[in-house]
Order: structure tokens, then sequence, then C-alpha cells
């Protein structure tokens, strides 16, 4: 079924769960296209090149593959890296305001769930990027808002990142009352890893504050690579001889690259797996954390600039939607978007395809229309 | 896929009590894709009883204490949540029978209706989409039975800015847009339209098969309403409309109708009788005085100025007993069969006495003048009797000829025929237009239908409390009687020949008690009246408890829906009309005027 918004006065009552993915802040950071085209003509993309590179590990591969990181890393991880709250562009802010109206509408949500319901609702989200810390801590400064914003952390000085500390709420009571209530809570949960998580010890520690540049990257080296991949006429093979002219003491620079940037808390754009223990056991927590909640009775799952080609999601998805009780919202931007993901969920009743025939359905248009009660 | 949500506990008679299970009170529920809505006051369940699904409406819910858990006494009380209802129907293969044949027993399970089964319960008639609004609490449209709707006689209620003017265009301006190519030369739609809300595009875009007069009762050029001339000349309708009373001036108004109709075939027929009346006045052994004025007035009516003078000249000479010519001396003495004076002093005048074309009222009064004249002379009446109602005759005709003509032709072809009255500031012309106007509709209707019915009328009456009102205090006894007899006889009798009444009135209280029990199928806006509820409870057999409690609380523009057409009532929000189409009966703007 198709259908052009939510109504959010059918779904505040349910489990709600909402899961955004990179279209969420595709305005202000760079998304994994490039313009390069495929050999079917159809556009390269980060992660279709990564593929196409493979696993091998001889030195040719890894001085691609370490070529493509940089890029990566250069156009979408030191960027958010960089984001300093003090100092936003223009379309960061968009991103910001965008993100305000979100949670407002959610806080709002939850403030009217009723007595017996936890006003508590799950946002997991595959993106590294701050925009949602950023966000929580402006209107929890600015707007007042009496709400709890979760992020699994425990911990003064250092804060330590533990699934189970999602399930912890906050009552208040007044001073003389007895009548404590449930504060609204919305819990953050980062299913790809995030720019402000590190290891730590053995343990996950989140540290907003000191965000650091773990990786420098030679410029002249990379700068011809990243135009090749912008370049509509280079194909595979371009990159290839690119890699391969490089003099010899680029393998080693690739090698100790690759070392450091394996170390990022992060799940790359493609199938690939966290390489250290600790955030590969984080990252099944909080899937099965996902996995559980869809399978609750009564369960609203919302996904907005999601693409669905993590396989891993995919599957859990489709798995749960074997549960009656579980009604899936599935924002899609434009109508390949919703071919595509028809495609994949083909065949399951309880999907409702959020989709506008007029505009493309991006950030701003789903905190105005929607997500509305009309 | 169907959501099971507690069992049966209770069955007492048509009240049933269920357990719910968890007391969970959620607004909406999804389960496989459908939605569901909660349990709560007025929304429906489904208890299964073997192959039958029986449908209740939810009328009340409680908690009941339960300090026995499965382990034994607990500290903490528990506590089930119960829910009452009252059964309406039962799914029978799918589809909705309404009424209660079958009874839940206990233990029997019960079900959340889907929003599908709800709206299959109110669209039992889906065959064509006639649909004027939303329901108010499941919001989606609803289609109403146009064939069983517009066949009977329709009333429309509510306070005013209630939403009654819209839901009245809604209906009509639905209908029209769906139906009106095939209506065309088979129904007649008459609006009388008391405040001129009606005048603009409203009800039917198409002027072509739309008339609309804007009557003026202080303008003589403005819409002249055409009414058949025979349904005039009826002593009956004379006697009413100028209030005559039963003695005397009733059977002087017969004398005047059957004369005028005796004689009408002849050719120049009221010129002789000018003629005749005034040889006579002159002739007569036994004159009476008052005559000679009311020659004078037949005179200045056919504007005969030469005749009108002569008269001025005669006196009345009250020691012999006759009229006096004095210009002509002793020869001016007007004393029967003897004098010569007729002759020389008016015969040439009066022969040449020409009518012109003369309207329908000017006739009426000649004619009136003419007969009392003759009466007089012949002795059978009183002057003084019969003075008050020539009195009442020439005020009345001054308006009615401004907003009437007559015809000999009353087939109208139009499909709508709007009467807008807001000019019509007489209020006895307020009344007497649309009473002539729905008998000339139901009598010409009445005679020209076969059986069954080919074609039908439908009189629309807004403010129909201006008409059908019985507590006027101003009205004689007679002519409300009559007023509310013919509306009592069009209700009674009007549907077996397709003659229709629509009503709609912000005091259904003031509307005779016999018209309202006729009415088949009501709108009910918002009203506060103790009268006008107390009275829609007598009146409406098919209004239910919990309906009837929400009309005092209605938003603008809700209306329940009750009636014969109807298996329950259906309680939903008007749509609200385009700017061009909406009734002119918008609330004053102090913003903008003030500004």
């Amino acid at each position: 079924m198709i259908d052009t918004n939510i109504k959010l006065d059918e779904i505040y009552q349910q489990n709600i769960n909402f899961l955004f993915g990179s279209g969420a802040s595709a305005d202000s950071l760079p998304t994994l296209s490039v313009k390069a085209k495929k050999s079917d003509g159809k556009n390269h993309t980060i992660e279709t090149i990564s593929n196409q590179i493979g696993d091998a590990n001889d030195d040719e591969t890894i001085r691609l593959r370490a070529l493509l990181f940089m890029h990566y890393y250069k156009t979408c991880i030191q960027p958010m890296i960089e984001l300093d709250s003090n100092n936003l562009n223009e379309s960061q802010l968009g991103t910001i305001t965008n993100y305000e109206k979100f949670l407002s509408i959610v806080i709002h949500m939850l403030s009217r769930k009723g007595a017996n319901l936890k006003p508590v609702c799950n946002f997991f989200t595959t993106n590294y990027d701050g925009f949602i810390e950023l966000t929580a801590d402006k209107i929890l400064t600015e707007k007042n808002h009496n709400i709890s914003i979760n992020d699994g952390t425990r911990g003064f000085l250092k804060k330590y990142l533990d699934v189970k500390n999602f399930n912890i709420n906050f009552r208040q009571s007044g001073t003389f009352s007895d009548i404590p209530h449930l504060i609204p809570q919305i819990n953050l949960i980062h299913l790809h890893g995030s720019c402000y998580w590190k290891k730590n010890e053995g343990k996950i520690e989140v540290d907003y504050i000191k965000k650091e540049n773990l990786i420098t990257i030679d410029a002249s080296i990379l700068d011809p690579f990243s135009k090749l991949l912008n370049n509509p006429k280079s194909t595979y093979d371009d990159f290839k001889t690119y890699a391969s002219k490089i003099d010899n003491s680029f393998s080693s620079v690739a090698r100790e690259f690759m070392e450091s940037y394996n170390k990022l808390p992060i799940v790359n754009p493609t199938k690939w797996k966290f390489h250290e223990t600790i955030f590969e056991e984080h990252y099944y927590e909080m899937l099965r954390l996902l996995s559980y909640e869809l399978e609750k009775k009564d369960t609203v799952l919302i996904t907005f600039g999601f693409s669905f080609s993590d396989q891993h999601i995919l599957k859990l998805v489709q798995r749960s939607l074997y549960n009656p009780g579980l009604q899936v919202f599935i924002c899609c931007h434009n109508e390949d978007d919703l071919l595509d993901v028809q495609d994949k969920f083909n065949g399951y009743k309880n999907i409702k395809y959020i989709y506008s025939a007029e505009k493309s359905l991006d950030f701003e248009l789903l905190t105005s229309e929607v997500l509305t009660n009309i | 896929m169907r959501i099971k949500v507690g069992e049966v506990i209770e069955v007492r008679g048509l009240k049933i009590t269920l357990r719910i299970n968890d007391d969970s009170n959620k607004e909406f529920i999804f389960n496989n894709g459908e939605i569901f809505k909660g349990i709560s006051i007025r929304e429906f369940i489904t208890i299964e009883r073997g192959f039958k699904d029986i449908v209740c409406v939810v009328e009340g819910e409680y908690l009941s204490e339960n300090s026995m858990s499965s382990t034994g006494i607990s500290d903490t009380p528990k506590y089930i949540r119960k829910v009452e209802v009252k059964p309406i129907g039962y799914f029978d293969n799918n589809k909705f029978i309404e009424g209660i044949k079958y009874l839940p027993m206990i233990k029997d399970s019960v079900f959340l209706s889907s929003q599908k089964q709800i709206q299959s319960i109110f669209n039992k008639f889906t065959t064509d989409d006639f649909s004027i609004g939303n329901l108010i609490k499941e919001n989606f449209p609803i289609s109403i039975p146009w064939e069983l709707v517009f066949n009977s006689h329709l009333g429309i209620f509510g306070n005013t800015g209630s939403g009654k003017s819209n839901t009245l265009t809604k209906l009509y301006t639905t209908l029209f847009d769906k139906k009106s190519k095939k209506m065309l030369g088979k129904s007649k739609f008459v609006l009388l339209d008391f405040n001129g809300e009606y005048t603009g595009n409203q009800l039917l875009t198409s002027q072509k098969n739309k008339k609309i007069y804007k009557l003026d009762s202080s303008n003589p050029d403005g819409d002249k309403l055409p009414i058949n001339s025979n349904q005039f000349w009826n002593h009956e309708t004379l006697s009413l409309l100028f209030k005559a009373t039963t003695n005397t001036q009733t059977p002087f108004i017969r004398r005047v109708v059957s004369r005028k109709l005796k004689y009408n075939d002849n050719t120049n027929s009221l010129e002789n009788y000018i003629k005749y009346t005034i040889k006579e006045n002159f002739q007569t052994t036994s004159p009476k005085k008052e005559t000679i004025d009311l020659l004078k007035k037949i005179a200045e009516i056919i504007g005969n100025q030469g005749l009108k003078d002569r008269l001025a000249e005669i006196s009345w000479r009250s020691d012999s007993g006759v009229f006096h010519h004095p210009p002509s001396g002793n020869s001016g003495y007007f004393n029967g069969g003897s004098s010569n004076a007729y002759e020389s002093i008016c015969e040439t005048l009066v022969s040449e006495i020409s009518l012109e074309e003369i309207n329908f009222f000017n006739e009426l009064i000649i004619r009136i003048n003419l007969q009392l004249v003759n009466d007089l002379i012949s002795g059978y009446v009183q002057f003084e009797h019969i003075q008050p109602l020539l009195k009442r005759v020439e005020s009345l005709a001054d308006n009615l000829c401004n907003v009437i003509s007559l015809t000999d032709d009353d087939t109208t072809s139009e499909l709508l025929t709007i009467i807008s009255l807001r000019k019509c500031n007489h209020q006895e012309i307020k009344k007497i237009i649309p009473l002539l106007v729905a008998k000339q509709l139901y009598t010409a209707h009445k005679n020209s239908v076969s059986t069954p019915p080919n074609k039908t009328v439908h009189l629309i009456i807004d403010e129909a409390h201006n008409i059908l009102s019985q507590q006027s205090l101003r009205e004689e006894e007679s002519w409300k009687d009559y007023r509310l007899e013919l509306f009592e006889e069009i209700i009674k009798e009007g549907r077996k020949f397709g003659f229709f009444l629509t009503l709609s009135s912000q005091r259904p209280a003031d509307i005779s008690p016999t018209i309202m029990s006729q009415i088949h199928n009501f709108f009910i806006h918002r009203l506060v009246n103790d009268k006008d509820l107390f009275l829609l409870e007598n009146t409406i057999s098919t209004l239910d408890t919990l309906s009837k409690n929400m009309i005092p609380n209605l938003p603008k523009g809700a209306c329940i829906i009750t009636g014969t057409a109807f298996d329950l009532p259906l309680v939903i929000q008007a749509d609200r009309l385009n700017l061009g189409q909406r009734p002119d009966s918008e609330d004053v703007d102090l913003v903008k005027i003030w500004s």
C-alpha cells in the first residue's frame, strides 16, 4: 500500500521505532555515490568499487583499497569528525533544524502516550555522524524539554557504552509528592557505530568532546584519484592503473593507513564487519535489540533515508514482519527507491510505503507533511 | 486476520457484558497491515457465535476489582476491564444485516472490528457513490442510499449556525451533480427560500435548467411568479386569502366567482357586466347611496376619466332617496322607471366603455365592486358587512400583484425553481406565496400523475417554521387550519403521488406535530432547546439513546442521519461546500467589517 503520510494518532500508542539511514544527513554530508560509471552504465558507488576490489591481500589490491578508503575518509568521515557545533554551515544548520522538528514531533507523541504505556521510543540510525547528538543537546538546553535522550552510556568522566543501559528509564517526582511519572525517553542507537566512539580497555568509550583526527592523508596522492572517481568517463581500470603508477613507497603508507582505518569504530559501507571484537560484539547486541523491539506486540517501525541495502538489517526486518502486530512504514525518497524497496519486501502485508508523487520525500517533507495528523 | 480481545461473561437481555483480556486502551491497533480501533464507547466489536458474527456497539466500560489471584489472596488488587455492549445486527456471509436476531452466549469470543468491517456495516448501499460527508468517529466517507432518501419526506433540523443550510445544499448539489441529466422532464424541484440564500450559483451550476424568482413585494417591476389563474378563481382560495368571514363574506365571494365562471366564455363579459351594472344602478327603483362610490372606484380602475367625472357630479338626495345630477336640473333625478335621466346623462359614456387588458387583481376588485352594487340594489347584503372585505382585497392586492402573475399555462419545464422571498416584507405575502405554490404544484401534479407515479415533484422549504408553525397568534384560526391542512395533506398523501417535501428548520417544536410525525428521514444538527429535543424524542422512532444524547453537543456541520432509509443512525460531518456553491448564510465577519 502506498500512502502519503503517517498519521500520528494511529501510531502514538504503539512501541515506536525509527530507522534512519544516510538520507537523513544527505543535505550536509556527501553520499556514497561517485560519478564514474560501471560497465553496465549505472553510477558506481564506493560500495560497488570496493566490492569489485575484493578481499585479496596482495600489494596492488591494498594500494587500490587504501586509495578508495582514503577518499572515503576524506570526503565522508573527516567532515563528520570536524563537525563543529559552533561553526556550522548553512546546509548543516538545515539538517539540524530538520532533526529539531523531528525530535519535537517525537517528544510530542511520547508525551501523549497515556497511562500504562512507557513513553519510550527507539531511534536506530546507520549514520556515524553526530547530527542527532548535536540536535538533542540543542533542544535540551534551548527548549528546556523535560525529556531524556539515552545514548546507552554510563559513567562520569568517561562514558562507556552498553546495550543494557537502554533499559534505564528516568522517573520524576515532586519534592513532596509521591506520584512519580516517567520522563519521555528517546534511545539513540547507532547501528553502524559513531564518530564519537573509541575503544578503551576492552570497552567502548563515548566521548563527545575530544574527536581525534586519526589519519593524515597525503593530498598530492589522493586528489588525482578523487578526480578520477568523480569523472563520468573513468572506469575501474583507470583506478587500477593509477594505483599501480604511484611510486613504491606508497605501499607501506597504504598498509599503515588501512591499519589505522580498520581501528575506526564504524561499519564500512559494504558487507564488511567490524574488525575489532569489542565493536563487533556491540554491533550484534544492537542488531539484537532492533530485532527484539520488532518482535514486540503493537510495534511500529518507520524508516527514512534508508535503502535496505544492508543485508543484515534487511533480513532482520523481513523476519520480524511475520509478527502480525508490527506495522512498518517505509519512506521512499523517489520512485526508483519505491520500486527498489517494493521489490525487496514483495508479499508482506504489514508494510506501508510512504511516497509522494509530486515531491521527493526529503527530511524537510518528512517533518512537515509526512508525520502529521491530517 | 482478527484480534481476539476478550469473552462474553454476562448476557442480561440485550445488555451484554464482556471481559477484555488485558487492560490495553490503545486508540489504534495494527494487525497484519490492517488497522483496528481499540475498544471505547460507540465503537463496534464483533462477537463470534458459530457462523454468525454478532455486531455490538460499546455503551460503557468499567473496572471491576478482583482481589483473588490464581495463587490465592494477593495484596495488590487486580482489575478486570469490563465492557457493556448492545447488539445491533450481525454478519451473515460477510453481509451486514441489521436487527437483533441472534444473541451471544457466555464464553463467546470477542473480536475487534476492522475498518473494512465497520465500513460494510454502514455502507450497505454502496451501489452508487453518493457521499455528503464523513462519519464523524470512523472518519470515512459515507454513501447515503439516495433512492430511499429522495422518495421520502426529509427534515433537516438544527439551531441557527449549526450547518443546516450547508447540509441541505450539499445534499441537493450532490443529487444534481450525479443525476440532473436523467431527471430532466421527469422531476421538478421547487425551493422556497425565505432569506435569499440560494439565488446565486448554488445547487445547480448550469443556469439552463434553473429559474430564480426574486420576489419583491414593493417593486412593481420585479420578478413575478406565475400562478395558474384557475386556481385563483376559486372561492375557497379567495376567501382564505382575504380572510372572508364565513357567514356573509364567503357567500359573497362565492357569488363573485360563480358569476365570473358562468359568463367567462362570453366575449367582453366583464365589459358588459360593468355596463349592465351601471345601468341597473341608475334605473333601479330602490337605489342605495353607497353604490355611487363603488362605481367611481370602478371608473378609476378602468381608467375612464369621463365616466369618473360624470359620476362625481352625481350626488345622493337623501330627502327623496334617489341620485341627482345637479347640472341637469330637474331632469337629473334618477328615480327609476319613468325617468330618462340615465339615457341622457350616462348612457353615451357607458356605451363607450371599452376595457383594455386588465390584470387579475383589478378584475377581482372590479368584480367585487360590481357584485356589491348588484347585491345592494337587490337588497341581498348590508354594505357594512362586505366593505371590510373590499378594503382587505385592495390593500393586499397592491402587494400581491407585484409578486405574482396569472397564467393559464402551468407547465414549467425547469428542473429547479428557486423562489426567493427575501424582499417580501409583508408578513402575509410570505405566508400566501408558499401556500399558493404548494397548492398549485400539488393539485397540478396530483391530477396529471399516473399510478405508479412516473414523475415527481420535490418541494424544498428552507426555514420551514415560517409557514408550518402552529403557534402564530396573529392569524385567524380558519386561515391557520387551512394552511396546515394543505401541508398535512401533502405530507400524508404526497408520497403516493410522488410529491415530496424537504423541510429545514431551526425550531422543530414550532412545526405541526402531524407534519413532523410523517417525515421519513431526518438530518439533525445541534439542537439545544429542550422543547425541540423533546419533540424529536417523541417523533423519531429510529433515534437511539446514544445518538440522541449527542444532539446538543454536535460540532458545527455535523449531523445525525436517521430514518427509514437507514439501518443505524449515522453521525456524519457534512462536507463543506466550495465558496461559490455555499448558501449565502455565512456568519458575519466583524474583523473584516470593522477593519
